[in-house]
C-alpha cells in the first residue's frame, strides 16, 4: 500500500488493518517519497499488487489496484477490493478445492 | 582426410576427424585395413566435441603466449563446452580472460593447421621439461605404462592428448570463454589452488548464439542474485551452508510448509516431530555412523555422551513407530515431519539454496504391509505429480534406480521391491528411465526430475522403498491372525529440500513469484 503523501497516512494504515485482518500479507509504504518513486521501487521487488491511497480514495472509499505488470484495476468499495485480492491470493490447491466443491453443488442441482 | 578427399572436396574441406570401426581417430591418421569409416564434421555431436577439445588446447596456446610462466594442467571438454586448469602466480581477472579470448580469436583467423606428433615417452617428458610444465610432467608420470603419447603441436605450443583434435583452427571460430573459478590439483583440496577457465564453442554462429542467451537467460534468474536483491535471504561465512532468511524469503519457505501440510492432511498423512540431536548408538543402529559419518555433526556432552545432529530423519521416524504396539489395523501409517537436517559437504560443492549444508525435507515415512505397498506407491506418484503441476511444472520425468552390487537383503527381497516401483508405474501408464544398479544400499528409488521454464532439469522428489531398516530396528505389527510382521517401509519426500525447492521456485519465475507465495 502506497501513500501519495503524508495527508493520508493515518487512513491507509487504518485500511491496511482492514487487508491484514483479512489474511493479506500487507505492508504500507507511507513515506515521503514521491509515488511514481515508490512504484517504480516496489515494482523492482516484484511485489504482486499495489494499492495506491490518495484524496479520491479517501474520500469516496474506493480502491486502486496496480497490478505487477502495470494494469490497473478500480474497486468502488473496500469489500469487493477485499474480495478481489483474497481470490487472487489463493494456494493452487485451495482453487482447486473450491472448484471441486463447486462441480459437486452443481452436480447436485441436477439431480 | 584423402578418403573424404576421393569423395569431394567439399566434405575433405569440412572434415574435422574420422570415425574408424567406432574408433574416433585424427583427420591425419591412415586407414590400413578394409574398416567401416565416417567421415567427422560439425554437423555430427562427436565434431562438436572435439571442436571443444581443440578449443581447449587454443586456451593453453593462448595464455602461453601472453602468460609466458603460467602451467597448463589439464583442459577436458564438459556439457556445452571446455575448461583449462592453469597455475599461475596472480589471479586472472576479467581483463585478463577478454585479452586471452582476443588472443585466441587472433590465432583462429590465422587459419594455422593443428599438427599431430605421436613420440616416444622420452621425447614427451623431455618436451614438457623443456618447457617447464610440471604438471605435464606428473601427468605423464601418471601413465607409466604408455610407451608413446600423441602430441598436438600448435604453432609453438604443444599439448599432450588421446585427441582427436580439429585439423585446423578455422574451426574453432565460434567460441566464447565464459568464467573464471577455482579448482585444485588432482581435484583434491589438500593440493595447491589452480585456476580454472571455463569457455564454450560450436559448429555455427547461431548454436553459440543460442548457448549465450541461455547463459544470460541462466544469469538473470540466478536465485543468488534475485535473494539478495528481491531481499529474500543471505548467507554468512560464519555459517557455510546455511540459510539466514529475510521476512519475505521466510514467508515464501512457511508457505510452501503450509501447502504441503494442506496437501499431506489430505492424503492421509500424521505429521510429527523428533529430537535434531540423538545418540551415538541409535546412528550405530542405523549403520548412519558407520558408512555416513563423514558428513555428521556431533558432539561431546559434559555427561560423557556423543551425539549427532540428524543428518537423516529416518531413524527418528523408526522410533516414533516403534513407541507402542501397531496392529494391521494401524496400517498404513504415513508419517510426516518436515525435519532440518545436517550435513556436511565440502565448501566447494556448496551452491547458494541449491546445495546446503542445513536443509528442512518435507519427509515422510510410510509403514505398510507388503499388500499394500503398491497402492501406497502409486498413492505417492500421483501426489507428487499434481503437486508439481499445481507449482506450474508439467514437465516431469522419472529414473528408476535398481539394485547396486553392494546391498542389503536377499534377491528375492529385492525382486519384490522393485516390482512394487515398477508395477506402481505402470498402473499409472508412465514412462521412467532405468538406472540399473544405482539404488540405495537397502531398497531401490524413484527420482522426480522437474524441467523448468528454460529447459534446465532439477532433481527433488525420492520414493524409496525398504525392507531393511525395519528389520534392523526390530519393526514390528500384529497381523490378524495374531503373529508378529516386519511392515515395509517407504521413504519419500516430494519437494526433496525446501531451501532448495525454493531456490528452483526463484529462478523458474525469474523473482516474480505467484502472489499466494509472496
Amino acid at each position: 500500500m502506497l501513500t501519495i503523501s503524508e495527508t493520508f497516512n493515518d487512513y491507509a494504515s487504518r485500511l491496511a488493518n482492514v487487508f491484514a485482518a483479512s489474511s493479506l500479507r500487507v505492508e504500507l509504504d507511507n513515506s515521503n517519497e514521491k509515488i511514481g518513486y515508490k512504484i517504480r521501487q516496489q515494482t523492482l521487488q516484484k511485489v504482486p499488487f499495489m494499492l495506491i491511497v490518495g484524496a479520491n480514495e479517501v474520500e469516496s472509499n474506493c480502491v486502486n489496484l496496480r497490478l505487477h505488470n502495470g494494469e490497473q484495476i478500480s474497486f468502488d468499495d473496500i469489500e469487493s477490493a477485499v474480495d478481489y485480492l483474497t481470490q487472487a491470493c489463493r494456494p493452487p490447491d485451495v482453487i482447486d478445492q473450491q472448484e471441486l466443491i463447486q462441480t459437486s453443488i452443481q452436480a447436485l442441482k441436477t439431480v | 582426410m584423402d578418403i573424404a578427399l576421393s569423395i569431394g572436396a567439399g566434405l575433405a574441406k569440412s572434415t574435422i576427424a574420422g570415425e574408424v570401426n567406432g574408433e574416433l581417430i585424427d583427420a591425419c591418421d591412415s586407414v590400413n585395413e578394409d574398416a567401416t569409416v565416417r567421415i567427422i564434421t560439425s554437423r555430427d555431436a562427436e565434431g562438436v566435441e572435439i571442436i571443444r577439445h581443440s578449443c581447449a588446447h587454443l586456451v593453453g596456446h593462448a595464455v602461453k603466449r601472453l602468460y609466458p610462466t603460467a602451467q597448463m594442467v589439464i583442459g577436458p571438454v564438459i556439457d556445452d563446452g571446455f575448461y583449462y586448469d592453469i597455475a599461475f602466480e596472480r589471479p586472472f581477472t576479467a581483463d585478463d580472460l577478454a585479452a586471452i579470448e582476443d588472443r585466441m580469436k587472433q590465432l583462429i583467423a590465422t587459419h594455422y593447421d593443428v599438427l599431430k606428433q605421436v613420440a616416444p615417452r622420452d621425447t614427451v617428458i623431455e618436451t614438457f621439461a623443456e618447457r617447464q610444465e610440471n604438471y605435464k610432467l606428473q601427468l605423464v608420470a601418471d601413465m607409466p605404462d604408455e610407451e608413446q603419447m600423441a602430441l598436438y603441436v600448435h604453432q609453438e605450443y604443444v599439448d599432450m592428448c588421446r585427441g582427436p583434435h580439429v585439423p585446423n583452427t578455422r574451426f574453432l571460430e565460434h567460441m566464447k570463454l565464459t568464467k573464471i573459478s577455482g579448482a585444485y590439483w588432482r581435484g583434491d583440496s589438500k593440493n595447491e589452488q589452480l585456476q580454472r577457465i571455463y569457455g564454450t564453442a560450436w559448429a555455427n554462429k547461431k548454436e553459440l548464439r543460442a548457448h549465450l542467451n541461455m547463459l544470460e537467460e541462466v544469469e538473470k534468474r540466478d536465485h543468488r542474485r534475485l535473494g539478495k536483491k528481491l531481499d529474500l535471504f543471505h548467507f554468512h561465512e560464519e555459517a557455510t551452508g546455511a540459510v539466514f532468511w529475510h521476512p519475505k524469503g521466510w514467508t515464501l519457505f512457511q508457505q510452501l510448509i503450509e501447502y504441503m501440510r494442506r496437501r499431506q492432511q489430505q492424503s492421509g498423512y500424521i505429521e510429527v516431530n523428533t529430537p535434531d540431536m540423538m545418540e551415538r548408538n541409535l546412528w550405530e543402529k542405523s549403520g548412519h555412523w558407520q558408512n555416513y559419518q563423514e558428513h555428521m555433526y556431533t558432539t561431546d556432552t559434559p555427561d560423557e555422551k556423543t551425539l549427532a545432529l540428524k543428518p537423516m530423519n529416518c531413524p527418528g521416524s523408526v522410533l516414533m513407530y516403534n513407541h507402542g504396539l501397531k496392529s494391521y489395523r494401524d496400517l498404513p501409517i504415513r508419517m510426516a515431519e518436515f525435519g532440518k537436517v545436517h550435513r556436511y559437504e565440502l565448501s566447494g560443492s556448496l551452491h547458494g539454496l541449491l546445495r546446503v549444508r542445513h536443509f528442512t525435507q518435507d519427509d515422510a515415512h510410510i509403514y505398510c504391509t507388503e499388500q499394500q505397498m503398491l497402492d501406497e506407491c502409486t498413492q505417492i506418484i500421483r501426489l507428487v505429480l499434481d503437486i508439481y503441476q499445481q507449482l506450474g511444472f508439467s514437465d516431469v520425468s522419472i529414473k528408476l534406480s535398481t539394485r547396486p552390487e553392494n546391498r542389503m537383503g536377499d534377491d528375492q527381497t529385492w525382486d519384490i521391491l522393485e516390482a512394487a516401483l515398477v508395477d506402481s508405474l505402470k498402473e499409472l501408464a508412465l514412462d521412467y528411465q532405468l538406472n540399473p544398479g544405482e539404488g540405495a544400499f537397502y531398497g531401490p528409488k524413484l527420482e522426480f526430475v522437474l524441467r523448468d521454464a528454460i529447459g534446465r532439469d532439477w532433481q527433488c522428489g525420492t520414493l524409496q522403498v525398504d525392507m531393511n531398516l525395519p528389520a534392523r530396528f526390530g519393526l514390528e505389527y500384529v497381523d490378524d491372525k495374531g503373529e508378529r510382521q516386519t511392515p515395509v517401509m517407504l521413504h519419500r519426500a516430494l519437494f526433496g529440500s525446501l531451501e532448495r525447492f525454493t531456490g528452483i521456485l526463484i529462478e523458474q519465475y525469474t523473482g516474480k513469484l505467484p502472489a499466494w507465495l509472496c
